[in-house]
């Protein structure tokens, strides 16, 4: 009881992201794909949209060897849809011409949120 | 003559990344095979720890650091057993294997070799040719030809240096190359027959250090090693 009201108390000196008031940051959020680029920028900070394709085709190495027909279909994927969600909700900076990816600053509570969501995809 | 396809070979390049928290030793067992390899970390937050194999800049397939692992273990999957496989794992062994062996001796050429013929031996029908260096290295290896070539619709060219009169067999042309023209090279090229994914090919050229060269089962390739060895004989 103490430890929730706790926050509560504290807002008035606590800085929150305007972010966490958003349904955008919450919809980037919601899908897997998103979650596993934003897992996997917490380690590396910035790489190439071709690293993320990889990272995501690695996922799906457990059913067997993944055709270039995928890798392909995940990079469209990333380049068309997942990273511009994800720029848009301030949770990472893309830059298209580069194609590099940087991750932005996440607050604690997201980055324990992501490590969470795959630690339950390993389960 | 046939060196521009062992040097187009040569240029090829297979690249390998492979995503792991650490070293994998991947580098160390793929060091005989003309691959570079590459590291990235990859955090505890990610996927099980997996390979990209890229083929002249072009993603070919990515597969389980263990699953690569096996496939890259002894006894190594050899070319002649490749029908089993999937399309896309043929892809990913063909760019950790065409690439140019270096220092291979007599025996080591004629044992692929033999899988190349028993392909050819297999699929029945189809065309191959094949160069000797010499007639005379042909003769340990005519009952063999004989077995292959008797009661087959498969068209056998034989090449080599007239150093020896081998016997008239159904269904083989002999190639007198008198110039030596081919007498560097060994090669031997099958066009599937029906099936040009059963095509292969293996030249290579007789170094004062052993035989370097490639193996190849791109159809187009075999295609044109095939045509340049027809219009060789034209010319014999």
């Amino acid at each position: 009881m103490d430890d929730r009201n706790r926050l509560f108390e504290e807002r008035a000196d606590l800085e929150v992201p305007s972010q966490f008031g958003d349904d955008a940051f919450y919809r980037a959020l919601a899908a897997q794909p998103r979650r596993r680029v934003l897992a996997h920028l917490l380690s590396r900070e910035e790489c190439s949209v071709s690293e993320l394709a990889d990272v995501l085709c690695g996922w799906e190495t457990g059913e067997g060897m993944v055709p270039p027909e995928r890798h392909e279909e995940v990079r469209i994927g990333l380049l068309h849809s997942h990273l511009p969600r994800l720029e848009a909700a301030g949770l990472v900076s893309f830059d298209p011409g580069e194609r590099t990816v940087t991750a932005a600053s996440l607050p604690e509570p997201v980055e324990r949120l992501l490590e969470y969501s795959v630690a339950a995809e390993a389960e | 003559m046939l060196d521009s396809y062992i040097a187009d070979i040569e240029r090829r390049r297979t690249e390998l990344t492979v995503y792991s928290p650490e070293d994998t030793g991947l580098a160390e067992q793929l060091a005989t095979r003309n691959a570079t390899v590459e590291h990235r970390p990859l955090s505890p937050a990610g996927p099980p720890p997996f390979v990209a194999v890229r083929r002249d800049g072009a993603f070919v397939g990515a597969l389980d650091v263990e699953e690569l692992r096996e496939l890259l273990a002894p006894p190594v999957v050899r070319p002649g057993e490749w029908e089993g496989l999937a399309e896309g794992y043929r892809a990913l062994l063909g760019a950790l294997e065409e690439t140019v062996f270096v220092g291979l001796d007599r025996r080591q050429l004629l044992a692929t070799s033999r899988e190349i013929e028993d392909r050819a031996h297999r699929v029945g029908s189809g065309v191959l040719r094949v160069c000797f260096q010499s007639l005379s290295a042909f003769a340990s290896q005519t009952e063999v030809y004989r077995y292959l070539a008797e009661g087959s619709d498969l068209a056998i060219h034989v090449y080599g240096e007239p150093d020896w009169t081998p016997p008239a067999v159904e269904n083989i042309t002999y190639h007198r190359d008198t110039e030596g023209r081919l007498a560097p090279f060994w090669c031997v090229a099958f066009d599937g027959g029906p099936d040009e994914s059963q095509a292969c090919v293996l030249v290579a050229r007789e170094r004062e250090d052993g035989f370097v060269g490639f193996w190849s089962y791109d159809p187009e390739l075999v295609s044109d090693v095939l045509d340049t060895l027809e219009t060789a004989a034209a010319e014999l």
